[in-house]
C-alpha cells in the first residue's frame, strides 16, 4: 500500500505541473491556479490520511 | 525486521529522488511526498515499537513493580515520537519558527506528564531516610 502512495502523490504532482504549463502557454492563467489547487488539496487529503493513521496507531500503542 | 528496514529504506530513497523531481517544479508537492512517506514508515515502524511495549509491560508486571509508574514513560516516549514528526515537518516546510513553537509545546507537555514520577522519587526517597 505504501509504496503506491508515493508513487500516485509523485505522479499528480507531475500532472499539476505539466498542466500548469500547458495552461499558462495557452494563455488561461486563471485554470492553471485551478488545477495547481485541486491538485494541491488532492494530494493534502492522502496525505492528512495518512497522518491520521499514523497518530491513532501511536495513540493505542503509547496509551495515551 | 531486517526486511521491513530494507523495504522502508527503499522507498525513502525512491521517495527522496521523486520528491526533487517534482519539487523542481511544485516545491509544495515535493514536501508532500517528504511528509507521506514519515507517515508510511513510522506507521510501519509503530507497528513494530507495539511488540516492544508489550515485553517491557510483561516485564514490569513480573518484577512487582507498580504498573502505573511505566505509564508516563510510554506516554512521553510516544509524545516525543509525535513532537519529532511534526518538527521535521515543519523543517522540511522551511518553517522552523513554526517548528521550534511546537518543539517547546511538546517538551512542556511531557514535563507536565513527566512531573507526577519526579515527586513520586522524591516522597519514595524521604520515606526511606
Amino acid at each position: 500500500m505504501d509504496v503506491d502512495l508515493i508513487f500516485k502523490i509523485a505522479a499528480i504532482g507531475i500532472l499539476v505541473s505539466i498542466l500548469n504549463i500547458v495552461l499558462n502557454k495557452s494563455g488561461r492563467e486563471e485554470q492553471a491556479m485551478m488545477t495547481t489547487l485541486a491538485g494541491l488539496v488532492v494530494v493534502l487529503m492522502l496525505v492528512v490520511r495518512e497522518i491520521a493513521n499514523l497518530f491513532d496507531t501511536v495513540k493505542a500503542l503509547f496509551g495515551f | 525486521m531486517e526486511t521491513e528496514l530494507v523495504r522502508i529504506a527503499g522507498i525513502g530513497i525512491v521517495g527522496a529522488v521523486l520528491a526533487v523531481v517534482v519539487s523542481e517544479k511544485k516545491p509544495e508537492m515535493g514536501m508532500m511526498i517528504g511528509l507521506a512517506f514519515g507517515a508510511l514508515a513510522l506507521a510501519i515502524v509503530a507497528g513494530k515499537a507495539g511488540a516492544v511495549i508489550q515485553l517491557i509491560n510483561d516485564s514490569v508486571d513480573r518484577s512487582g513493580i507498580d504498573a502505573n509508574l511505566i505509564v508516563p514513560v510510554l506516554k512521553v516516549t510516544g509524545m516525543a515520537y509525535i513532537t519529532q514528526f511534526a518538527v521535521d515537518a515543519c523543517r522540511d516546510a522551511g518553517q522552523n519558527s513554526i517548528a521550534s513553537k511546537i518543539e517547546i509545546a511538546g517538551k512542556i507537555m511531557m514535563l507536565a506528564v513527566a512531573a507526577p514520577i519526579a515527586t513520586a522519587l522524591i516522597r519514595m526517597v524521604t520515606t526511606i531516610i
